[in-house]
């Protein structure tokens, strides 16, 4: 790992930015948390808590009131913007620990983690979008 | 080491480059550091907020079973909840957290101090927690 | 109870000459309350064993010359003081993420070099003498100050998790450095320094581990000086009015 085996003779010179790919990669990762952040806890809260124990109603406990949220297009689009973003969330920091603990080959984990994504946010359009 | 060389002007050339001994990262490097422990849990929590949302369209899926046979999670979906909700809480507590480290706004000739912006993020934060169970909750009555 | 006469102290050893791996060897060392690590080093150095090698200088934190591992976690020699320790024995290793030259010594080439390639110098058009001074205020100093404030003293690159996975990651330092310059009202560099920590290699490889910030010395935060740069470089990339500079 000295410098010479790192950059050869030519000194250390990577390749100057920007990178806009992983900038790309970055910010979409920066919004994501924030909506995450935001809007998780409550889901989770109300859903996945309260109402199960039958502390509090959700939209959830009953086909009426599920299907009918469901039939709301901006319903639609938001649970697909946050469920895109938790699964993106996921892909992009889970890229980077899989790679801190030694896996090599950058290329191919990024491809891995970022296609599981893509497919689960797949699924979640098809599922969302296709009600009948 | 080999005997320097001397160049024609009669300053002796470099020697040749030492030996050096590499370092290997060891696998458990995390665990050596409490920042690094934390740093861990804070990534990982990613995974149990995905997780839910699996199970969350799990519930989706059900709708196809029509108003008779649609049945909402239960049971144990609220003990998964539960460490779903505490990984939430905690990727909500860190990332706002951070959020007055990460954006530099300029103000005057200075910048929005980071826990002016830090405050404003938990207040949304709970601003948004109240009107999005509201939506829920009146949803579901 | 009472303060021990001695303390022991096992260093790292290896002569590239001579040994495949590196290995501890133990010295009881006289224990003072105000002694550091470093004084340690020096007792052995001249009492003991006058072949260990160590890198120092200034022996008061400023030079960054002394940067180790005590008891695996990088510090710098001549602020880890032997009564934090007690009661011993206490680990002394090289700092982790280089190459090892000798016992403490490690090469550290590749630091150096990333510095150089961020061009931790102010770049604008040259002005007459006759033109004054550059003025800064108060406040446009403050901007910039706490980035300068770093001795290269190397405990966060031997902090970081990612420089032994990426050896090309230009680190910590270096991008603190760069935002230091960047920061600096007097620079007119624009996107041409900004280049050098936005590309390859540069601040995408960090996950904000955020180690480099506990142990710098010097409160430098150059875990800070990186997240800022991702957040105003796709500010940049993405806004079209350009950003926030």
């Amino acid at each position: 790992m000295s410098t010479k085996e790192t950059t050869g003779e030519a000194g250390y010179a990577p390749r100057p930015g920007p990178n806009r790919l992983q900038g790309l990669l970055w910010a979409g990762f920066a919004n994501a948390a924030v909506l995450i952040a935001l809007v998780a806890p409550a889901h989770i809260l109300i859903q996945g808590v309260l109402a199960p124990l039958g502390l509090a109603p959700s939209f959830d406990r009953k086909y009426s009131t599920f299907a009918s949220a469901l039939s709301d297009p901006l319903v639609k689009i938001y649970l697909l913007v946050v469920i895109a973003a938790s699964f993106y969330l996921f892909g992009h920091r889970t890229r980077y620990v899989i790679h801190e603990l030694g896996v090599h080959g950058k290329l191919a984990v990024g491809l891995a983690m970022y296609g599981v994504a893509a497919a689960g946010t797949a699924v979640a359009a098809y599922l969302l979008f296709t009600l009948p | 080491m080999n005997a320097a060389v001397t160049h024609p002007d009669g300053a002796p050339g470099p020697a040749a480059r030492p030996r050096t001994h590499p370092y290997r990262q060891p696998f458990t490097w995390w665990l050596r550091r409490r920042g690094y422990v934390l740093y861990m849990i804070r990534e990982l929590s990613a995974l149990p907020i995905a997780v839910w949302w699996v199970l969350f369209l799990v519930e989706v899926a059900r709708l196809r079973s029509g108003p008779s046979g649609y049945q909402p999670l239960e049971g144990w979906f609220v003990a998964v909840s539960v460490v779903c909700l505490a990984a939430a809480l905690w990727h909500t507590y860190t990332f706002l957290s951070l959020a007055g480290l990460i954006m530099r706004i300029p103000l005057g000739e200075g910048n929005v101090p980071a826990k002016t912006i830090v405050r404003a993020a938990f207040g949304g934060f709970v601003v948004l927690t109240a009107v999005i169970a509201g939506l829920m909750i009146w949803g579901g009555a | 109870m009472a303060a021990p006469k001695t303390i022991t102290l096992s260093v790292s050893r290896f002569d590239p000459e001579r040994d495949e791996e590196p290995r501890l060897q133990s010295y009881d060392v006289p224990f003072h309350d105000d002694w550091v690590v470093l004084d340690a080093l020096n007792w052995i150095k001249t009492h003991a064993d006058g072949s260990v090698n160590y890198r120092w200088s200034c022996r008061m934190g400023i030079c960054g010359s002394c940067g180790m591992n005590v008891n695996r976690q990088p510090k710098l020699g001549c602020s880890a003081f032997l009564r934090d320790y007690l009661p011993g024995p206490i680990v002394v290793e090289p700092l982790n993420n280089f190459p090892v030259l000798r016992d403490l010594i490690i090469d550290m080439d590749s630091f150096m070099e990333k510095l150089r390639w961020v061009k931790p110098w102010i770049i604008r058009e040259e002005t007459a003498l006759s033109a004054g001074e550059h003025r800064q205020t108060p406040a446009q100093i403050e901007q910039f100050r706490q980035f300068s404030m770093c001795i290269n003293c190397m405990l966060c690159y031997s902090a970081c998790p990612v420089i032994p996975i990426e050896p090309s990651f230009v680190g910590p330092a270096a991008i603190a450095l760069a935002r230091r310059y960047d920061l600096d009202s007097r620079d007119r560099a624009g996107e041409e320094r900004l280049r050098t920590i936005t590309g390859n290699d540069a601040v995408w490889d960090c996950s904000f581990v955020g180690e480099c910030s506990a142990v710098c010395p010097k409160d430098v935060d150059p875990a800070k000086a990186i997240q800022q740069t991702k957040f105003e470089s796709t500010m940049g990339m993405l806004l079209p009015w350009g950003g926030t500079k």
